[in-house]
């Protein structure tokens, strides 16, 4: 199935595009997705999914839309 | 005393008088400072029905317990008076070092009562306050006064808006740093009070030095571990947040009528940091350093709520323009939040399209108070009113909402409704649970669990405002450690229920104030537009019904009648009397 990605602030770092489709198998979740870009489990993260903050367990769907932010805050 | 100084003083600029007023301990111990002891002053201090801008009106100018002291985060002071903006009670803080050299020059606070006949300016060195002429300053805006008086210490003043009357002028600080909202450089102008300059050498006493230093590190190690404090505010200051609010439908454009903005990345922290060679500008004390300005130049970075209102809410993208509307604000001396929302609502009311060079020729317009400057210096809520089209100025009590569309975060929204002070998102931030999942994630598209979770983190941030420390810390420090850091400061023994106490005493006193105003339950509301529209998302518009029942829970919670009028068993509860 396939999913889009976008990257923003420091979580750039990891590709050489903001913007990626990723073609992942059924069944995978947002940790699976990272290690497909090459980003580390570790890596704190604020997870987007169509609108909607998640977890890094979240499974995904064909179609779904990830924004992946570093941890932030204020404003 | 430890921590505070125990003495605050009273300037009456009509009479050329300074008195000098000792506070007890028991006395700051239930209001703190800042917020809180400001707040207590302008209830006990200020008659029902005053002009804010008549010389009856006071202007507090408060540090807090911590202020002073190398507790991160803690170099912040308060201003407090009645609005010309909104006509409620107003409190707004800032950073910067005004805050702490405030304390070593032997104050906890300043009241200033009256109208000096000429342009002044108040000095105030190691204990000793005098009056000075400030004929040679009126005029000149704020970078300039500041440049001017900063060799006989740190300077607070206003602009030109201050002078002239802007509702919405504010009170810079170290160059860059305002109370920000609510039109309290207004005030200050009104009284002929150019500027406040502060020196002085005191240390602040400190109880037991080594549970300070314990404590000092833990709230540090906290910091220094998020993500939020070391990296993304740190990096990135609050610009950052565009794009985020961007992709959750919640970024104002076009004067709300929209929630996501098509040039978002233009206008966004990513671009800011690729453009331009940053410089952090820290306040005093504080490692999350979120303040930057580009190198070389002393050209501030915009924070996001002033790049969401110039920005999308003006549709302007091109961020240069938007630095350069950020800088007029702060050399007039203007809040950002209100006049970008309110060129917005004159956009809106005239179905205008704006030029970079009309966005910036607005903002130079409202800061001299001339021509279509006049009408908008007045804020949204009176330029709509008096064009017959109340509905399309986006503001609760008169101050208009900051870069949050309330229609995706229901509990900013009941929290913009509430606020004591109008539309506010620092009143309680609950874009942080509704957003960011801090402390806990909850659903922001329900108002289920909300009231009671709002009017918790409102009691929370009113004693954060009265100690005073910076609400950015609140992401990574939590109400104990700062409850174990003000013991061990002032000896005097707080826990984490102690110091919500303290912020539901002074909510309740800033209600009792606004009541007194003749406000009601029916101005804890919002605009219509978020009951009628929906802003691009279908079926987002807030469901009426779903927010009163909502409003009744929160008044609940608060202890209040329905009609949200504290009962007399709470203000008992609290210490409170009428």
């Amino acid at each position: 199935m396939k999913v889009n990605v976008k990257l923003f602030a420091s979580v750039r770092k990891f590709s050489r595009r903001d913007n990626l489709e990723i073609d992942i198998e059924e069944g995978s979740i947002v940790k699976d997705l990272l290690s497909k870009i090459g980003i580390p489990q570790n890596e704190p993260l604020l997870v987007i999914v169509n609108e909607s903050t998640q977890g890094k367990e979240t499974p995904l769907q064909e179609g779904d839309t990830l924004c992946l932010f570093p941890i932030i805050a204020g404003g | 005393m430890f921590g505070w100084n125990g003495k605050i003083a009273k300037v009456y600029l009509t009479e050329k008088k300074i008195e000098p007023i000792p506070l007890g301990e028991e006395f700051l111990a239930d209001y703190l400072g800042g917020r809180g002891l400001g707040v207590k002053l302008v209830y006990d201090l200020v008659k029902p029905g005053v002009d804010p801008l008549s010389s009856e009106n006071i202007l507090v100018f408060a540090a807090g317990p911590l202020t002073g002291t190398t507790c991160p985060t803690s170099g912040r002071y308060a201003t407090v008076s009645k609005s010309p903006l909104t006509g409620t009670i107003f409190d707004s803080n800032s950073g910067g070092s005004f805050g702490p050299e405030l304390k070593f020059a032997g104050f906890d606070g300043l009241v200033v009562f009256g109208k000096a006949e000429e342009p002044v300016y108040i000095e105030i060195h190691n204990g000793k306050i005098s009056i000075k002429d400030a004929k040679h300053l009126w005029g000149k805006n704020t970078r300039e006064v500041t440049r001017e008086l900063s060799k006989f210490g740190r300077v607070a003043c206003i602009g030109k808006a201050g002078e002239k009357g802007v509702r919405f002028a504010n009170i810079m600080n170290d160059y860059t740093h305002a109370c920000g909202r609510g039109g309290l450089g207004a005030v200050m102008g009104s009284k002929n009070l150019k500027a406040i300059v502060v020196k002085g050498n005191k240390k602040i006493p400190i109880f037991d030095r080594d549970r300070y230093k314990k404590y000092f590190q833990d709230i540090t190690r906290l910091l220094v571990a998020s993500p939020v404090s070391s990296k993304g505010l740190n990096q990135y200051g609050t610009a950052v947040l565009v794009n985020l609010i961007n992709y959750m439908r919640i970024l104002p454009t076009g004067n709300f009528r929209f929630s996501r903005f098509d040039f978002a990345e233009e206008i966004s922290g990513e671009k800011i940091n690729s453009t331009f060679p940053i410089k952090k500008t820290p306040c005093y004390a504080c490692p999350i350093a979120c303040k930057r300005e580009v190198r070389d130049t002393e050209m501030e970075i915009p924070e996001y709520e002033t790049i969401s209102m110039f920005g999308s809410s003006c549709r302007i993208s091109n961020i240069q323009t938007i630095m350069k509307a950020n800088r007029l604000c702060n050399d007039y001396g203007m809040d950002t939040i209100t006049a970008g929302s309110t060129i917005a609502c004159y956009l809106e009311l005239n179905g205008k399209q704006l030029t970079d060079e009309k966005l910036l020729k607005l903002v130079e317009l409202i800061g001299e108070r001339k021509e279509i400057g006049q009408e908008l210096s007045e804020g949204s809520m009176r330029y709509a009113r008096a064009n017959k089209n109340h509905d399309i100025s986006i503001q609760v009590k008169g101050l208009e909402l900051p870069g949050y569309d309330p229609r995706g975060v229901l509990g900013l929204a009941l929290g913009y409704a509430t606020s004591n002070r109008g539309g506010c998102h620092l009143r309680a931030y609950m874009i942080g649970p509704e957003i960011f999942g801090k402390p806990k994630l909850v659903n922001r598209l329900t108002f289920s669990g909300k009231s009671g979770l709002v009017q918790v983190i409102q009691n929370l941030f009113t004693a954060v405002d009265s100690l005073v420390v910076c609400k950015f810390a609140l992401f990574s420090v939590g109400e104990e450690e700062w409850a174990n850091i003000l013991s061990a400061v002032t000896g005097i023994d707080f826990v984490s229920e102690r110091l919500l106490e303290i912020g539901e005493r002074v909510w309740n006193i800033e209600k009792l104030f606004n009541l007194k105003e003749k406000f009601s339950n029916k101005d804890d509301t919002l605009p219509e537009r978020f009951f009628q529209e929906d802003g691009g998302v279908e079926g987002r518009n807030i469901k009426k019904d779903e927010f009163l029942a909502s409003l009744l829970e929160y008044y609940r919670f608060r202890g209040w009648s329905e009609k949200g009028i504290p009962t007399k068993e709470k203000l008992a509860q609290l210490n409170i009397q009428m």
